[in-house]
């Protein structure tokens, strides 16, 4: 449970912050 | 699917299986078919809806998370067949059935997350769906899909 608890936090803070940092430019590459 | 892991694993290469074999290989298949179903659809559904996202002032972040989402309505029909099959097997619920809310919730989140970097990802490298596509072929992913685990490991129920 507590393996299951630190993959999920890890891998949203992971997503969110690869998510935000290249949202800003996709504009130009849709 | 169920069928045919059963016959490989039970009777092909198994050895001694409970009766309740195909309810065994069932607890890992529903899960796995939801991580392959809602990565994939994550993955693609920033490309998959350039319009929406271009023109409307929504937060981006929703695209992707309602696209695993949406794929929770199979899963919880897949689980609800999960447990039916359950009960025709004669294992009844006990405490321990508790802890599932909280493992499927922690599952989504996880998937989430993986579809929130692996969408955004998508957009530079259109190639990152083909490499997601690979998670599919049984012969990279079943190392890590849980069913094999709980095979290879022969957990009890």
């Amino acid at each position: 449970m507590i393996n299951l608890t630190l993959a999920a936090c890890l891998s949203l803070a992971a997503g969110y912050a690869i998510f935000s940092r290249l949202k800003l430019y996709f504009y130009e590459h849709i | 699917m169920m069928a045919v892991l059963t016959f490989v694993f039970g009777g092909v290469v198994g050895g001694e299986h409970p009766r309740s074999f195909p309810l065994f290989v069932l607890c890992g298949l529903v899960p796995y078919n939801f991580f392959v179903g809602a990565f994939m659809t994550g993955t693609t559904s920033i490309v998959d809806n350039a319009g929406l996202v271009k023109r409307v002032l929504v937060p981006r972040e929703v695209v992707p998370v309602a696209a695993v989402l949406s794929n929770c309505v199979h899963l919880l029909i897949q689980l609800a067949l999960l447990v039916g099959i359950a009960f025709a097997f004669g294992i009844r619920p006990n405490a321990q059935w508790l802890w599932l809310p909280a493992i499927w919730v922690l599952y989504v989140a996880f998937v989430c997350g993986l579809a929130l970097g692996a969408s955004a990802i998508n957009v530079y490298v259109r190639d990152t769906q083909r490499f997601t596509g690979v998670i599919r072929w049984p012969r990279w992913c079943w190392p890590c899909a849980p069913f094999c685990w709980m095979v290879w490991r022969r957990l009890p129920l």
